[in-house]
């Protein structure tokens, strides 16, 4: 995006120092318009989805009024939520209330930025895009807290106050694990880590599969990312049958929309993390060596990184339908006595194991000796 | 005003410096203190807006991630969990009036000096020069012992908070323990496996 920014820009004469500024944040503007409507349409899609895994799963039919099978169905739905009257509670602290699910849905959307959806699509590539997306998330902890105070609602504080908690230990883990896989290309950006899992007829040198220890990393994160983004079975913050609905009992219509919406787009994100971590992010498997044409090859490995992040979502939702919810201190033990000492030791592991070998992966190794 | 990232800088320079005064100011204001706790969210935020806007990325993320996850957090749950929040007298005395100005003036006049001295030079945007690598060279040679150092009073801060909550409870339950004298310890010692 910057690229795209200076390039505009030096066809222009340097004498216009406000017309520039405004061209700037005009492809800013439109650049955040685009990605928002692609992750609107994404979470329409998602809610529809997780309906019919659930009506599959279930051995029901699932939604299928609206439209050819049901597709226009989160149309609907989002019509529906528009215009639901827009309640707040009399003794709820109005502005918090107010702000919370704003706050939520910018956060889980800021995230989708530093995303590198193929070799030059990208909103931004940022040197630290790995640190900013776990600084981002832990933003949503602070918001719900937010919503959850402001309800003025003993079951949302509840809800918020066992959110936070899940949050920030999760977080431990995520980023233990993540570290196992980051000191592999020894880089934060999204798409230098990408790009370093090219070769090996894109799949073998993925990084869940450079060693052992990366592959149980990649297994600890999705454990603990489900936690994060609070789905069943670690959905204890919303748990309907112990606090009602949780820190978002007392919202309705579209601020309620914007947590949910909320959680499917960090569904996404720490799929997209997964996917670009650890399974290789845009390398097109098998035929991306033979040559083609840019535009082709941009088409793939956007369709390529998508196609990966909706199997993992898929997975997230498979285990939802399947896995009843743990308790409380089912839920800090995993965390704390299982989840975090196994990353620990896992990025020790790891970092041995570069120390020794460097970055070379099982791959590598095996390759070498069979080209000797 | 010939540089357009100099403008661009400039206009976010202001935006994020009224973002931090203004929520500042509703920290110190405001008289619910938790709306004021709140309210700190809006300041750390515009603090990390300033330091990617001077070029220093890792530092900006860091500080979303070490201030606005974790001290605001805790701090957010100090205030809630505090007792009668709402009936909590937040306004001192004229004493205190006094000295916060005091402080603040002597504060303002630190910082001024210190500032004042430093030629200020603009080095140009460098938003896209790394410093992860840097960082991590330099705590890992120059900077090694204050980074041990630091870590070592973080781990010793957290034995501390762990002991006290460990203490708090085994008090808690040999005063709600009805038994005969004799069984407390065997009894906490069951409980507490």
């Amino acid at each position: 995006m910057t690229e795209l920014i200076n390039r505009i820009l030096s066809g222009m004469s340097p004498t216009m120092p406000l017309t520039r500024l405004l061209i700037t944040i005009l492809i800013m503007v439109v650049s955040a318009a685009i990605v928002l409507a692609v992750s609107l349409l994404y979470e329409g899609f998602a809610t529809y989805a997780e309906r019919k895994v659930a009506g599959d799963i279930q051995a029901r039919i699932g939604p299928n009024r609206v439209g050819p099978y049901g597709l226009l169905q989160f149309v609907a739905d989002g019509v529906k939520l528009l215009l639901k009257e827009d309640i707040i509670p009399f003794y709820a602290d109005r502005w918090l209330f107010i702000i919370a699910p704003y706050i939520v849905f910018t956060v889980s959307f800021a995230a989708f930025v530093p995303l590198s959806y193929s070799d030059h699509v990208s909103i931004a590539n940022l040197n630290v895009g790995v640190l900013y997306m776990i600084a981002i998330s832990s933003v949503v902890s602070m918001a719900i807290l937010m919503g959850a105070w402001g309800s003025n609602n003993k079951w949302s504080l509840f809800g918020g106050m066992r959110a936070v908690a899940q949050i920030v230990s999760y977080e431990i883990p995520i980023v233990l694990s993540l570290l196992a896989a980051i000191i592999i290309p020894a880089s934060l950006s999204m798409r230098d880590i990408i790009a370093y899992q090219s070769g090996g007829l894109g799949i073998f040198r993925w990084l869940v599969f450079n060693n052992p220890f990366t592959l149980i990393a990649f297994f600890v994160y999705f454990i603990a990312a489900i936690a994060e983004v609070n789905r069943t079975p670690f959905d204890i913050p919303e748990a309907e049958s112990e606090i009602v609905a949780g820190y978002h009992t007392e919202y309705t219509g579209m601020r309620f929309a914007f947590f949910f919406m909320a959680e499917y787009g960090d569904m996404f994100v720490v799929s997209a993390i997964a996917a670009t971590l650890f399974l290789g992010g845009w390398q097109i498997p098998f035929i991306g060596g033979i040559p083609m044409p840019v535009w082709l090859r941009e088409v793939l490995q956007v369709g390529v990184f998508f196609t990966k992040v909706f199997l993992l979502i898929y997975v997230m939702m498979w285990i939802r339908w399947t896995l009843p919810r743990l308790r409380v201190d089912q839920l800090m033990e995993l965390c704390w006595k299982y989840l975090t000492p196994i990353a620990l030791f896992n990025l020790i592991g790891a970092s041995v194991w570069v120390l020794l070998l460097h970055d070379r992966g099982v791959y590598d190794i095996i390759a070498r000796v069979f080209t000797r | 005003m010939s540089v357009n990232s100099y403008t661009v800088q400039a206009v976010f320079f202001y935006i994020f410096a009224a973002l931090i005064v203004g929520s500042a100011l509703l920290v110190v204001l405001l008289r619910n203190i938790v709306r004021s706790a709140f309210a700190l969210f809006f300041t750390l935020f515009g603090v990390a807006g300033i330091y990617i806007l001077l070029g220093a990325d890792f530092v900006g993320v860091t500080q979303v991630l070490i201030y606005i996850g974790g001290v605001l957090i805790l701090i957010v749950f100090g205030v809630m969990l505090t007792h009668n929040v709402y009936s909590v007298d937040i306004f001192n005395k004229l004493g205190t009036l006094v000295m916060g100005t005091v402080s603040a003036i002597v504060t303002f006049t630190m910082i001024y000096y210190a500032i004042k001295p430093v030629s200020w030079l603009y080095i140009g945007y460098k938003a896209n020069a790394p410093t992860t690598g840097p960082i991590g060279r330099e705590l890992m040679t120059s900077y090694l012992l204050p980074f041990e150092l630091a870590s070592v009073l973080l781990v010793l801060a957290m034995i501390g908070a762990a002991y006290l909550i460990r203490s708090e409870v085994k008090v808690k339950k040999a005063a709600g323990n009805g038994g005969p004298p004799g069984e407390r310890p065997a009894d906490g010692i069951r409980k507490e496996n």
